[in-house]
């Protein structure tokens, strides 16, 4: 059916995973720019999974 | 609170690999498994298994925005964290409501033969886009954060008043769009073996998707907060040692 | 109420030019620190132009739903019923076509007929119908009635579906046509 239908699911997961890889890179980024956590009793929970970041 | 649970890193990633691996079996499913329907002219029925699942998360999307900011307006619940999850929710809703309009101009052209028409559902589904831009746009306007947060949420009230007329418009109005796929209130659909399936398995997976995107959202929106907070102490520290010297 | 919420804002704070007014405003409310202050006066202007983009599509959008959603077209017997009222004026028509009523005339010029709680509408349609366009389903017409007769003028032919979707089975040569909500 030439390729409405294959073009709609390719915008719709490209969007979708543009959108994603966004915001996990604009979330490393603040946290590289931010001094390690626990400092201003903010309630983020710890990110432990990233803290080999922080330390230079 | 739930909220924390899921925000965790390990919580995150779980939820990830469920909704990724959910979307990639629902577009297999979808796109080279179904059958053809009766009536749809080759394939054009398979844009059934993304596009309600999409207009779904919208509305689940603005429906948490609004929990969120009727949360922060009520004075016992106000906290800065309804604010962030508020404008999260309703951008992802933003992201999903612009792909339900083109998934379904997309399907309109394949099924209908038209890519638009001014029909009550689209009109105000049209209308709903631009309402939660207005609300993120007011979101970007400066001043102090309580006033921002506090502005913000009756805003995303506002912009609600649009979604139950997008919800009834099909049954409220003459429309060119077909009934609900699912009807909330009964349960039944009438769409058939392995094609409700895929359907069942796409609405799971881009609710999956939906709470993975919000929550990263939402987590950047409190690192940014925190960033904007040491930003303004490093600013003031500065002027006090100008003021002194 | 957008609107209100808008105009409160105290964007012009941000475009004053004394430096001595700009030192004490930040001093003393909690405004965001220097390196975002700098570019505040194109990032307002920049919010006002999006602001009123967005408020112009809010009332366009709102024209169009008062205009032409709130009755998105007229089923075939009511526009009979109005066929004096109509006269000439475009508008949208919707009926089930009638078996065995559909006739190609010349290349793009198909002729068939609609019905609608028994009233029976004259189709000339230019331009070639929708693939799922057949006998049978109910269709949604773009066009007007010619002269005083009661033949419908479309050049747009709009197809509905129900939401049942049924699978189409490979092995039979023709399948049933799919029920109309």
């Amino acid at each position: 059916m030439s390729g409405y239908t294959e073009a709609g699911y390719a915008i719709v997961l490209c969007t979708l995973v543009s959108y994603a890889v966004s915001l996990v890179t604009r979330e490393r980024a603040t946290r590289r720019r931010l001094p390690p956590p626990g400092s201003t009793g903010i309630d983020l929970q710890p990110p432990r999974g990233h803290s080999n970041l922080e330390r230079p | 609170m739930m909220l924390r649970r899921i925000n965790s890193d390990g919580a995150l990633r779980v939820l990830g690999t469920l909704a990724l691996l959910g979307m990639i079996a629902t577009v297999w499913l979808g796109l080279f498994v179904t059958p053809n329907a009766v009536g749809y002219a080759d394939g054009t029925v398979r844009l059934l298994y993304i596009h309600p699942p999409l207009a779904w998360v919208m509305f689940v999307a603005y429906g948490m925005a609004t929990l969120s900011s009727l949360l922060y307006l009520w004075p016992r619940t106000r906290h800065p964290r309804f604010d962030h999850l508020a404008g999260a929710s309703a951008e992802v809703g933003v992201v999903f409501t612009g792909l339900t309009l083109v998934s379904g101009s997309i399907w309109g052209r394949t099924t209908w033969g038209v890519w638009w028409a001014w029909d009550p559902l689209l009109t105000t589904t049209a209308l709903l886009f631009v309402l939660y831009l207005g609300y993120l746009a007011i979101r970007n306007v400066p001043g102090d954060p309580e006033t921002v947060a506090r502005r913000s949420a009756v805003a995303g009230l506002v912009a609600f008043l649009d979604v139950p007329v997008v919800f009834f418009a099909v049954s409220w109005w003459r429309s060119l769009h077909q009934g609900p796929t699912v009807n909330l209130a009964t349960g039944k659909s009438y769409v058939h073996g392995s094609m409700a399936w895929t359907l069942m398995l796409g609405f799971v997976s881009f609710t999956l998707t939906y709470i993975w995107l919000m929550a990263h959202r939402y987590r950047l929106a409190v690192l940014r907060d925190r960033e904007g907070d040491e930003g303004l102490e490093a600013a003031l520290a500065e002027r006090w040692a100008e003021a002194v010297r | 109420m957008t609107l209100d919420t808008r105009r409160d804002l105290p964007l012009e704070d941000f475009d004053d030019e004394s430096p001595d007014a700009l030192t004490l405003s930040q001093a003393v409310s909690p405004r965001p620190p220097r390196r975002r202050a700098r570019g505040s006066r194109s990032k307002s202007r920049r919010l006002a132009v999006v602001g009123a983009v967005i408020l112009a599509a809010i009332g366009f959008l709102v024209f169009k739903g008062l205009t032409s959603a709130i009755v998105f077209f007229k089923t075939a017997n009511e526009a009979v019923a109005e066929r004096a009222q109509l006269g000439n004026a475009d508008f949208q028509i919707e009926g089930t076509v009638v078996h065995g009523s559909v006739r190609h005339l010349r290349t793009d010029v198909y002729r068939f007929a609609i019905a609608s709680s028994g009233v029976t509408v004259k189709i000339e349609n230019t331009g070639n119908p929708p693939q799922m366009f057949r006998p049978g389903i109910p269709v949604v017409l773009v066009g007007h009635f010619v002269g005083s007769s009661n033949l419908f003028a479309s050049n747009e032919i709009m197809v509905k579906h129900s939401a049942a979707y049924i699978a189409a089975h490979p092995g039979r040569v023709r399948a049933s046509p799919a029920k109309s909500s």
